[in-house]
């Protein structure tokens, strides 16, 4: 099992700048894999009750980064993963 | 000013009192030391220790470290490559600055995958003085310098140097036991001393 999954959320923090929007992340890090065939995001729509689990003193949703870890959400996630819709979106490189 | 010897309580502080990822990152910028710091993660816990000076302190914090990696994640948002460019999440170097006159920059180091995650902040402008003396080290470290080379790297850094760097003031920094002066093949070079415990000059 994962040691963590970390997402952001579609809505993204009140600053987008915090640390950049998923688009741009997904481009930075495809950008040390340039024979991956570009960047690309996967959205999973997570019920609101397993994103809570996660909110904690160092992850408050505000910041638009969701952190599952074990104990806050992780095994939920796991649980509940299958049945939880899914889209895999190409991004346009810069 | 965070000096060594406060390191422990200070850093830890910042670690204690999280308000958010981003509210630590903002307060280790804060409470970062004149000489730098390096925080790693190793044997599940975030190791912290100054980078110049000699200190030999590695004080241990006990952080989730999905915590760290997200710590890493915002400062490689805050920072950018020479050139301007953005800076990859999995590691690179480049500055960023804070405050609403970007009156402090660091220089940032870091790696965040999935073998290493660590950062190295070096503060580049709090007084001038620690600034040039850290861009002095920097450029030390490739081996001993010829005061043209250790000029030209200082104006690469975006450093005034005809006003500032002087001997006067490299003489002042030999005082400091971090750099002297040394004759390599008959001309006089700059090099970064050794530790304190051998005692012998060496290109860092």
């Amino acid at each position: 099992m994962a040691e963590g999954f970390s997402t952001f959320l579609e809505s993204g923090p009140s600053d987008p700048s915090l640390f950049s929007t998923a688009k741009e992340y997904a481009c930075r890090k495809a950008a040390n894999f340039p024979d991956e065939g570009g960047p690309a995001m996967l959205r999973v729509d997570v019920p609101d009750e397993i994103i809570d689990l996660t909110v904690d003193e160092y992850f408050p949703r505000s910041q638009g980064l969701v952190q599952f870890d074990r104990g806050t959400g992780l095994e939920e996630l796991q649980s509940a993963w299958g049945q939880l819709p899914k889209e895999i979106r190409l991004v346009e490189a810069p | 000013m965070s000096s060594t010897s406060e390191l422990a309580p200070t850093i830890s502080s910042v670690f204690d009192r999280p308000h958010g990822v981003v509210g630590i990152v903002d307060d280790l910028l804060q409470a970062c030391p004149e000489e730098g710091i390096r925080l790693e993660w190793r044997k599940d816990c975030c190791h912290v220790r100054t980078l110049v000076g000699g200190a030999q302190e590695n004080n241990i914090v006990p952080l989730r470290k999905s915590v760290f990696r997200a710590v890493l994640a915002r400062l490689a948002a805050l920072c950018t490559e020479p050139g301007g460019h953005s800076v990859s999440p999995y590691g690179g170097h480049g500055k960023l600055s804070i405050g609403t006159d970007s009156s402090r920059v660091f220089r940032v180091s870091f790696a965040n995958t999935v073998d290493q995650q660590w950062i190295e902040l070096r503060p580049i402008i709090r007084t001038v003085r620690f600034g040039l003396e850290a861009s002095i080290m920097e450029c030390l470290e490739g081996g001993p310098k010829s005061f043209r080379e250790i000029r030209r790297a200082l104006y690469d850094a975006e450093w005034d140097i005809r006003p500032q760097v002087t001997c006067g003031i490299i003489n002042e920094m030999i005082t400091d036991a971090l750099i002297e002066v040394e004759e390599i093949d008959g001309e006089p070079k700059l090099v970064s001393r050794a530790e304190p415990s051998n005692g012998s000059p060496t290109a860092a």
